[in-house]
């Protein structure tokens, strides 16, 4: 009974929250609930489903989310590769301070840094190299969405350096290094062959998690990214906050999808680590 | 176990599935004399935008004193707008919450649209405020608001036309219409853009109006092929300057303070304000380069009211109509309208004033670098219905921006 009480409180202070949200929007996508619904109705559903810029939004979350990624892991592959073998304690301390940024705040500072009026382009145009700040490459609300995925970098790349280290210290690197020496190993062969997949595959479960939400991302794509496409987060809030009140229906639809996504991919990723 | 559960999917549905709110009727009959007496020592929630510096300042150093000295009446100001306000009161409609956490809020034409359709606006009740007899109702840009009359819903506050401002050190001769517009962007890459949101779509709506043949030519109901056949053309247009836009017209700028940060740190040339005489009140918060200068060009832009909603589920009506009638007193209105104070058009008609405030109100000194009301009102064009807005959004999206 004690057992029962405990789940019973633990679904009601964190899974019915959750679903409660999840069931509103469900309703809301039918047209059960909300001042502009006349009830139920598919209506909201075939709009959302007929617009482009929901496969283009989606794939877009897709591209950034990939992206970061790769590039968060090979700099704190490389990182901690330094890190573990020199041992320098002021720089591993200094990988804290990008853990104390908020999202927004390291959104704004790369933004300042990076834009045509920003730190680096004043630089360039007060040393001659350009005349002109139009003449400043496009590195925020870029095609390539460079300044959202550089912010990301540096965000977690920090927290993804300090857990390869703790790991690497776990699976006593050093150890490992000095057998695979005398057997004949270059340094080249040991980090592509042995330090790099034993720290991917022992850290896999939090990088699969967190590249499952950081479909979530909002902030910094919101200040940094293009108007079009948009990330999943910013078409839900365009679409919710906007002038259109009929469209809020369409942004409850596209809540629920983004849900089903993560829940999915999140389920599909526990049931892979059950069976290995 | 598996009744526990059960019992608490059951609650969950439950709790998702609203009742349609109750509304308060207007049961108000108190002479005005009551009101005052009734509302002394409330507490009103005001939401409003809080942007500008020097609107805070008008707000907080003069309005939210006087209303305590005169009134008694303690003005709380919380930050918000538009859509904020009008998800807060549509989330109290639903899940219908008897009195509202906001009383009154600063709204203009879309939000008094979306708050008219949800039924949250208190009303009628200006034409009990005292002050209503100096309000130029007989302006059709203040009695009507994105072609909706008013009908005492909403209290008019100030008066703006939309005015293009520019770097005058480097445009020397602005462009009066479409095609010198045209001709400038290209020869100009990267030095204009247009943003998506409110002021960007009404700078939209006046070149619509233009296209459709000019002044009055959407006034009246939605028209969906009048609609059409213009926006193709507005499409054809600006897929043509795009490219030229800044950042290639590749991403527009989501918000006003954007497109004036742009232009303050050199990146545009020109930017553009709901407000003709926002230019002087930038400038001396030093926030515009000193060449900024605004105009209207000749094919003119719109111009419009913003004005003061009551909340109908606020239990502090009274109160709020007490800070609204305040609010459009001579006294606060000739305050307002100094750029050195905020620089907001009055939506009294000065002819309707006592002698003594006649004078004053002419005694305001010019504008310096914003062109003078009476020379620009020959250029200003009426709100079209709200459906072309929603439209103009939603289609600026499909054929600009992801095109």
């Amino acid at each position: 009974m004690k057992k029962e009480i405990v789940i019973a409180l633990y679904f009601i202070i964190t899974i019915m929250p959750l679903f409660m949200g999840l069931g509103y929007s469900v309703l809301y996508s039918f047209g059960m609930v909300g001042l502009m619904n006349n009830g139920f109705t598919f209506e909201h559903w075939q709009k959302l489903l007929a617009n482009s810029a929901l496969f283009t939004t989606i794939g877009y979350s897709l591209y950034i989310r990939l992206a970061s990624l790769l590039f968060i892991l090979i700099f704190a592959l490389l990182f901690s590769w330094w890190l573990v073998f020199k041992k320098n304690k002021s720089i591993f301390n200094l990988l804290f301070l990008p853990l104390a940024f908020p999202p927004l705040i390291a959104a704004f500072s790369w933004y300042y840094i990076l834009s045509p009026a920003g730190i680096i382009s004043r630089i360039l145009y007060h040393s001659g190299a350009i005349t002109d700040i139009s003449d400043f490459p496009r590195l925020v609300n870029d095609s390539y969405s460079f300044g959202i995925i550089i912010t990301h970098v540096f965000l977690i790349f920090p927290l993804f350096t300090i857990l390869f280290i703790k790991q690497a210290k776990k699976e006593r690197m050093g150890a490992i290094q000095e057998i695979s020496f005398t057997l004949g190993s270059t340094k080249n062969q040991f980090f592509l062959k042995v330090f790099m997949p034993l720290l991917l595959k022992k850290t896999a479960p939090l990088i699969i998690l967190y590249a499952i939400f950081m479909f979530g991302a909002y902030e910094v794509p919101l200040l940094l990214g293009q108007s079009s496409p948009r990330m999943i987060t910013v078409f839900i809030s365009d679409k919710m906050t906007r002038f259109n009140l009929q469209d809020i229906p369409q942004a409850h639809a596209m809540a629920v999808t983004y849900s089903v996504l993560i829940v999915g991919l999140t389920t599909l990723f526990i049931r892979k680590i059950k069976t290995v | 176990m598996k009744n526990i559960f059960y019992h608490l999917t059951i609650i969950l549905f439950l709790t998702c599935t609203c009742s349609s709110p109750k509304q308060k009727g207007d049961d108000n009959n108190k002479n005005w004399q009551q009101i005052t007496s009734d509302a002394k020592g409330k507490t009103v929630n005001l939401m409003m935008w809080k942007g500008d510096p020097l609107i805070n300042k008008y707000m907080s150093d003069y309005v939210v004193p006087e209303l305590q000295k005169q009134f008694g009446i303690s003005l709380h100001i919380i930050e918000g707008q538009g859509n904020a306000i009008v998800s807060i009161l549509m989330t109290e409609l639903e899940t219908n919450k008897q009195k509202s956490e906001i009383d009154m809020m600063w709204i203009n034409g879309e939000t008094f649209y979306q708050l008219r359709q949800i039924n949250a606006l208190y009303g009628p009740f200006v034409e009990k405020l005292p002050n209503n007899e100096y309000v130029d109702w007989e302006s059709p840009f203040i009695a009507y608001d994105f072609q909706q009359a008013v009908d005492g819903y909403e209290c008019p506050w100030g008066n703006v036309q939309l005015a293009m401002i520019y770097n005058s050190d480097k445009v020397q001769n602005p462009p009066m219409n479409l095609s010198e517009l045209e001709i400038w962007v290209k020869e100009h890459p990267g030095k204009f853009t247009i943003g998506n949101e409110f002021t960007g779509m009404t700078l939209l709506k006046s070149w619509l109006i233009h296209l459709a043949g000019g002044k009055d030519s959407l006034s009246g109901k939605f028209n969906e092929e009048k609609y059409l056949k213009h926006s193709t053309q507005l499409w054809a247009y600006l897929q043509r300057i795009k490219p030229y836009f800044w950042n290639e017209g590749k991403s527009f700028p989501a918000s006003i303070a954007q497109m004036h940060q742009l232009f303050s740190n050199g990146e545009l040339w020109f930017t553009m304000s709901n407000n003709d005489g926002e230019v002087d009140n930038k400038m001396l918060q030093g926030i515009f380069p000193e060449s900024s200068r605004a105009y209207v060009p000749e094919i003119g832009t719109i111009q419009n009211s913003h004005y003061m909603g009551v909340v109908k589920h606020s239990d502090n009506k009274e109160a709020a109509m007490i800070v609204c009638n305040f609010l459009i007193s001579p006294e606060a209105q000739f305050r307002k309208m100094q750029a050195s104070v905020w620089g907001d058009h009055t939506i009294l008609s000065i002819s309707k004033l006592p002698v003594d405030w006649q004078q004053k109100f002419k005694e305001i000194p010019d504008r310096k670098y914003a062109p003078e009301r009476g020379d620009i009102q020959g250029r200003a064009l009426r709100e079209p219905a709200p459906e072309y807005m929603i439209r103009l959004f939603d289609d600026f999206r499909k054929e600009v921006m992801e095109k």
